[in-house]
């Protein structure tokens, strides 16, 4: 069940704003006008749709809490993770312009999320042009993401897939302040992640296996930690620029 | 749910499962045990004509379930 959760409206959004100048320096009055954006806040549990296939939706999705994914469900019942939202995502930015979802929007972890109306997100796209560029680069580099993820199930072998994912989940988590680059928590199960990069579970275990015993990285009680970041780069052919972080 | 694990051994190198993996059945384990050779196969097959892939699950008391094998001959 859904519980409604008052909070400092702010404080929720301020996520948002480090999350978009991770890519994008904001001024002054861009950070007011995004702090100011009207929020509703609803708690989730964890494996809840906060959005599902074919709905019409009137409100994007901010991730203040937790771990969400967008999916999509095959006719044999397995499921294709296409993508992972952490704090600061706005997961469904694209239904402002297209809103008939054609992807589920659910939650990893128990999760908080924040949904603000779109007719305030495009007063503000209005009010401020570089506020509009920001979330038009936000959506151009989750294509970016998506074309890796793409080359990965494509091309790459399920050691190297891994890795890559392994690499760019620490990334994103360092960028927004959640993890030092090392460790992190990484709240998914195996057959989660294989999910995510199209693999069986007990070919995902297996690979795991290997990457730990290589002593590239440890998992455990969902946690990742990073034992040797080089190497675990070079076996994804991890190189962040498509990221466009700008430290 | 029970917890299942899978022994390969690929021609070169044995993998011994020390995690396992948790499925509804047996029946999944041994599905799943014959995928595993499937995947097991594509990444071996570049490096030569001669390959024997094998996968033996046990359950979580160490009991055997279940041995498939995967030989191929190229010439």
């Amino acid at each position: 069940m859904e519980l409604a959760r008052g909070m400092a409206t702010q404080e929720h959004l301020e996520g948002l704003v480090l999350k978009l100048e991770t890519v994008t320096p904001l001024s002054e009055e861009e950070r007011r006008l995004l702090l100011g954006l009207p929020l509703s806040v609803r708690r989730f549990e964890a494996y809840r749709d906060i959005v599902s296939e074919g709905e019409r939706t009137k409100q994007c999705c901010l991730v203040i809490e937790g771990l969400v994914c967008r999916y999509k469900l095959v006719a044999n019942g397995e499921r294709q993770i296409l993508s992972l939202h952490i704090p600061g995502d706005i997961p469904d930015l694209h239904s402002l312009h297209i809103e008939e979802m054609d992807h589920s929007l659910g939650t990893l972890t128990a999760a908080t999320v924040g949904f603000i109306p779109h007719e305030a997100v495009r007063n503000v796209t209005r009010a401020s042009y570089r506020v509009s560029e920001a979330f038009w680069r936000e959506a151009l580099i989750d294509a970016a993401i998506f074309r890796e993820w793409m080359v990965g199930i494509g091309r790459r072998s399920a050691t190297s897939r891994i890795a890559h994912f392994l690499c760019e989940f620490v990334t994103k988590m360092k960028a927004i302040g959640l993890s030092d680059g090392v460790t992190c928590d990484l709240p998914m199960t195996q057959p989660e992640i294989a999910d995510a990069l199209g693999l069986s579970t007990v070919h995902t275990n297996k690979k795991l296996r290997e990457l730990r015993q290589a002593k590239l990285v440890r998992i455990r009680a969902n946690r990742v930690t990073v034992m040797d970041w080089d190497g675990l780069c070079e076996l994804g052919e991890f190189d962040p620029r498509y990221l466009h972080l700008r430290k | 749910m029970a917890r299942y694990f899978f022994h390969t051994h690929d021609g070169d190198k044995s993998d011994l499962d020390d995690d396992g993996v948790d499925l509804p059945d047996d029946q999944s384990a041994k599905d799943a045990a014959k995928e595993l050779l499937a995947v097991m196969n594509r990444e071996k097959l570049p490096n030569g004509n001669f390959l024997a892939l094998s996968v033996t699950v046990r359950n979580s008391n160490g009991a055997q379930i279940y041995v498939a094998t995967l030989k191929l001959e190229g010439s």
